[in-house]
């Protein structure tokens, strides 16, 4: 479904990834971790189109983000880590947008909005403008606007910060909802317990470049997932 | 402390950039369009105030220099007042880093200290664009002398500190009054529109007060000797002492007062915060629409949503109307306006009125600030299948269609001045078309001058180098237009010139049009969001 090869970017000469390939299959929850600074917002961001390569190509299932990005960005949903929404709009209205903007039909939207809002409590909330919208309710919002158009790739960029117990809870079961169903998920997290119990595999990062990746028992063997980081950023 | 922030509250004003090779910060291309823009308002504005200070000289000579001085002073006063009055509110209290910088070890008295600071500064900007050509023709025509000269520059400074303590205050009413409100843009527009109306009782009449200065210098005198501050300011300049010793105690007093006030509130307005009335949501049906007319509709809510928006961008819908009404009421009367543009040919009443409506269009620059206006949002757009040619031309389609319903009523109204069917139509296809232009060149020019990282929608609209630059290419086509069809207009008829016009307009935009869909549109669809 997601398919990074030999990506690198730099910033002012200074290289944020360097040479990252990646596979991701359909159905599968694949977590991201690295240190603050290593390089996961900008690979995201890259996957999303958001961030021209300067080398390399990302492709999902099949099409390039690069040579034919709206086609590769109708398949994709992207939740940034600080979710600035369109604040003159209500919580409803900007559903209604960004339906329109993926030609959702009327039927269709109504009953996404209404299962995912109920889910993640923000139906009571969707009338209220974005701007009296606390942190979390954004998130909410910007999960379920990333959720309407029943994208086959979600990427997020810690997609649990700000999130209450319950709608953590809820989005957790909705992700593995969307796997099963074939869609994929690629998110970045410093929560290691939590990747740890959700993700079917995990990418460790590190300066810009893959250290290590595979499914879970792959990765943390019989140690946890936190012993595994800390051992590969030396802190072991 | 006070020094850093002061820095960073100018960083902000000419956003200058680090140099991607990590040299040393250098002003770059975008900060230095800024500054040039900023250098010919100014000349602008001294400008005006030149002929306004020629003008008043005459009366000075009869009733002294201490009135000229006053008019000075006033002037200098309204340009600030004017000119900073929404942005003291802005920079006070709806800064983005307010949280940041209450957050951390600083007292709220030295935030606030160095916003006053910023803000005198900006005022000396648009102050010495009023005193400076006051004292120089002053001198030159003899209504005033060196030493007054002199003494208006030193009393200046008291005007500026006194100013920015009204000013300040009066930004705080504003804000202790929409912290307290579940409508805070109810209230914001009926500032606004107070603000807008005083700005319209004084304007027009400027010229009309220079005249009637000259021709009744008595009454005038009497009139203003009784608007107290400016008359001691006019007084201390002219050489009183005492008034001189009033002037300056009374305005540093303010200037503590106000400072007192805000630093000893500032925390008080933040933290209050009434929000808005929750609306229980019970579902419906969805208005589905094509991704085209969302974008436009976006474009549209946005500007509706937003007092600061409507009213600074959309200045010119307003006075539009206006303008119409004016020339209709007049039009029966003798040596009317209607009647004298409508003898320079066959028509051209209705050429002319369009002419007028023209200039009027070209102050409306709601497309101008629309692409910086997505700011942090822009990763919306950026990840959604929507082309980056749709964007860029639904936000100048939402500018054309906002303006529309104002060009149909204000070319109506036209009709009543002209009597002239066929001519109202041709003014309204023209006024379209030159709109289609105005939303075309804002766009652009935004293109060229993006600008993400403003700290507020405020800043983007008011001051950013986009919106003035749009303001600037619009004022020139207007004047280009409107010049090519004076000259026309002698050799053939007025609805042959104002079809021309439209067909300039269309042709125009037309070209701006497909630049917006070719190169600018890659370019939008390359922004790192």
């Amino acid at each position: 479904m997601l398919r990074i090869e030999h990506y690198t970017k730099s910033y002012g000469g200074k290289p944020a990834v360097n040479d990252l390939s990646l596979h991701i299959q359909k159905g599968e929850i694949y977590g991201f971790i690295g240190h603050n600074g290593a390089g996961k917002t900008t690979t995201l961001k890259a996957c999303c189109g958001l961030l021209t390569p300067d080398s390399g190509d990302i492709f999902i299932d099949g099409i390039s983000i690069v040579s034919n990005p709206l086609e590769a960005k109708r398949l994709l949903a992207y939740i940034p880590d600080n979710p600035d929404l369109y604040e003159f709009m209500t919580g409803r209205k900007y559903l209604d947008f960004i339906a329109d903007i993926y030609g959702i039909g009327a039927p269709e939207r109504e009953k996404l909005i209404a299962e995912y809002s109920q889910a993640l409590n923000l139906t009571s909330d969707l009338a209220t403008p974005v701007s009296e919208y606390s942190h979390g309710m954004k998130q909410k919002l910007a999960v379920i606007s990333a959720l309407i158009h029943s994208p086959r790739l979600v990427i997020m960029d810690e997609p649990f910060v700000g999130l209450d117990p319950v709608a953590s809870h809820e989005l957790k079961l909705l992700m593995r909802r969307m796997c099963d169903s074939g869609a994929a998920i690629f998110f970045s997290t410093h929560v290691l317990e939590t990747a740890e119990k959700l993700c079917d595999k995990v990418a460790i990062i590190k300066n810009g470049s893959l250290i290590v990746s595979g499914t879970m028992e792959e990765v943390k063997g019989s140690t946890s997932l936190e012993d595994v980081f800390l051992e590969l950023e030396g802190k072991g | 402390m006070l020094r850093t922030l002061i820095k960073i509250n100018f960083l902000r004003l000419i956003a200058p950039r680090r140099r991607k090779n990590g040299r040393p910060q250098k002003v770059s291309a975008n900060a230095k369009t800024l500054i040039a823009v900023y250098a010919a308002i100014g000349l602008l504005f001294a400008f005006a105030f030149t002929g306004m200070a020629f003008g008043i000289s005459e009366a000075a000579k009869v009733i002294g220099s201490w009135f000229f001085l006053e008019i000075a002073g006033t002037s200098a006063f309204l340009i600030m007042f004017i000119g900073s009055i929404f942005y003291a509110v802005n920079s006070l209290y709806d800064a983005k880093d307010n949280d940041l910088l209450l957050a951390m070890p600083i007292k709220p008295g030295t935030i606030v200290l160095s916003r006053l600071v910023t803000l005198l500064l900006m005022n000396a900007f648009y102050d010495v664009t009023a005193i400076l050509p006051f004292a120089v023709v002053g001198s030159i025509t003899g209504a005033i002398t060196a030493p007054q000269a002199a003494m208006l520059i030193v009393n200046n400074l008291f005007l500026m500190a006194g100013s920015n303590a009204l000013i300040c205050f009066i930004a705080w009413l504003i804000s202790m009054a929409t912290s307290r409100s579940r409508h805070k843009n109810a209230v914001q527009t009926v500032i606004m529109l107070f603000a807008f109306a005083v700005y319209m009782v004084i304007y027009p009449n400027m010229g009309r007060f220079v005249s009637l200065a000259v021709n009744e210098p008595e009454a005038v005198s009497a009139a203003m000797s009784k608007i107290l501050p400016f008359y001691v300011f006019g007084k201390a300049c002219a050489g009183d002492f005492g008034s001189a010793a009033l002037f300056a105690l009374c305005s540093s007093a303010g200037f503590a007062g106000a400072y007192w006030l805000l630093q000893h509130s500032f925390l008080k307005v933040l933290t209050t915060k009434i929000s808005v009335i929750r609306r229980e949501y019970r579902g419906g049906s969805s208005k589905v629409r094509s991704r085209r007319t969302a974008l436009v509709f976006k474009e549209i809510r946005r500007f509706v949503s937003s007092p600061v928006y409507m009213f600074n961008a959309g200045l010119g819908l307003i006075i539009m109307p206006a303008a119409a009404i004016y020339l209709a009421v007049t039009s029966g009367k003798e040596n009317s306006l209607v009647a004298l543009l409508g003898s320079f040919g066959s028509h051209t009443a209705a050429a002319s009125a369009a002419a007028i409506m023209m200039f009027v269009l070209s102050m409306t620059m709601i497309s101008a600030p629309s692409v910086s206006l997505e700011g942090k949002m822009l990763w919306i757009i950026r990840t959604s299948p929507a082309r980056g040619s749709e964007v860029l031309t639904a936000k100048a389609d939402a500018h054309s269609l906002i303006c529309l319903p104002f060009t149909a009523v204000s070319s109506l109204i036209t009709f009543i001045a002209t009597r002239d069917a066929f001519g109202t139509l041709l003014v309204f296809v023209s006024l379209v078309a030159a709109t289609a232009v105005m939303a075309h060149i804002g766009v652009t020019t935004n293109m060229r001058f993006p600008r993400f990282d403003n700290e507020s929608d405020t800043r983007t609209i008011k001051q950013s180098a986009a919106v003035m630059l749009s303001m600037l290419w619009g004022a020139l086509y207007t004047i280009a237009t409107v010049f090519a069809g004076a000259v026309a207009a002698r050799f053939i008829d007025g609805y042959a010139v104002l079809l021309m016009s439209a067909a300039i307009s269309a042709a125009t935009a037309f070209l701006l049009r497909r630049r917006l869909k070719r190169s600018l549109a890659d370019k939008f669809d390359s922004f790192p969001a």
